[in-house]
């Protein structure tokens, strides 16, 4: 005890009075069980999505995996729709995933493992008619090789 | 309950079988069983302080409620720099401080909690009763009211740090933390809230 609290001594033993001032018996349980029930109904009001958003926070990891199997579904799904019906050999998702069909992509200078398949981008990007292997057999010049009459906007 | 209303800060948070940071994990992905156990683990302190500077059960019993589930509310924002008894504390203290700000201006209703049955035992307060006391037929009753009267004659930053210190045990140290001031401004605010304490309850007390 410093020279402080010697100078008041017989006040702080005063104060030490109302450490002895105490809810009514019980009064404890019962503030917890009244927090716990007012947060139970809060939560029951709040939507599944403020939730999990909620959760994401704390465990960023969680967001980075839910992003990812989004992003995946979606590369699924645009190889999918960009695969027409009866056209060729239709690739299975795990070939999109993967990129394990895009030696031709390659050589065309398309970046390498983009997904990009030969079947599904013939009719999308010839629109003249040219097809996807003849642009590929192309020589390579270390650029976009684009057919006659395709053109890239100026941004 | 797990501790008493003026337990010091420093001993609510280690208890060997209390992991706090496994029930914040837990509380801050919306577990309510784990926020349960902080909640019976702190709130005799909280509400301890919040009495303290209302004077009034009613009051304090609002204000810790709404501390705790705003707390809730904002867990995800708890990064851990204090401690969690730290963190709810200061939540209460600045509710209460505006609580009271907004009271200033209209009388205060004082509703005293009962004295506990030690009170009358406490080998120190029956010394100070005949030694100290010139009202030596002053019952503890009438020691409580006057002490409260007393009390809520303070500034409520004097009235906080009495409470934290003289009330609650809490060292310089921790209440400065709570207060996000120095030491130093601890230490004088303490001082001129107990000199004026002193001059309110004279005839109560007499300096040794």
């Amino acid at each position: 005890m410093n020279s402080l609290d010697n100078e008041f001594q017989a006040l702080r033993r005063l104060l030490a009075l109302k450490r002895h001032e105490q809810p009514p018996p019980g009064y404890f349980d019962r503030l917890a069980a009244s927090i716990r029930s007012q947060l139970a109904a809060e939560q029951a009001r709040e939507p599944w999505w403020s939730r999990l958003f909620t959760r994401w926070e704390i465990r960023p990891a969680w967001a980075g995996a839910f992003a990812a199997t989004v992003a995946g579904l979606y590369v699924v799904s645009v190889g999918l729709s960009t695969n027409p019906e009866g056209s060729g050999t239709a690739h299975t998702p795990t070939d999109w995933a993967m990129g394990t069909f895009a030696a031709g992509e390659s050589r065309a200078g398309l970046a390498p493992g983009l997904g990009l398949g030969e079947s599904g981008m013939e009719k999308t990007l010839m629109p003249n008619g040219e097809s996807f292997q003849s642009a590929s057999n192309r020589e390579h010049t270390g650029e976009w090789v684009l057919p006659a009459g395709f053109s890239v906007g100026q941004p | 309950m797990a501790s008493t209303p003026d337990q010091p800060a420093s001993s609510t948070s280690s208890t060997p079988d209390f992991d706090e940071i496994s029930l914040l994990r837990r509380a801050q992905e919306g577990d309510l069983d784990a926020y349960d156990a902080l909640v019976r683990h702190h709130q005799a302190r909280v509400y301890g302080a919040v009495y303290h500077m209302t004077a009034n059960h009613e009051d304090a019993n609002d204000l810790t409620q709404e501390a705790f589930i705003k707390a809730f509310r904002v867990l995800n924002t708890f990064k851990g720099d204090s401690t969690f008894g730290t963190w709810i504390y200061r939540i209460a203290v600045n509710r209460t401080l505006n609580f009271l700000k907004a009271r200033r201006n209209r009388q205060a209703d004082v509703s005293l909690n009962d004295l506990d049955f030690n009170a009358e035992t406490d080998p120190d307060l029956v010394a100070f009763v005949s030694e100290h006391t010139p009202h030596k037929e002053a019952t503890l009753s009438e020691l409580q009211q006057r002490l409260n009267a007393a009390m809520q004659k303070l500034s409520e930053t004097h009235r906080l740090v009495v409470t934290m210190h003289d009330i609650q045990g809490m060292t310089h140290e921790e209440i400065a933390k709570v207060l996000g001031c120095n030491v130093g401004t601890v230490r004088s605010r303490l001082f001129y809230a107990r000199q004026q304490l002193q001059a309110l309850l004279s005839d109560y007390v007499k300096s040794v």
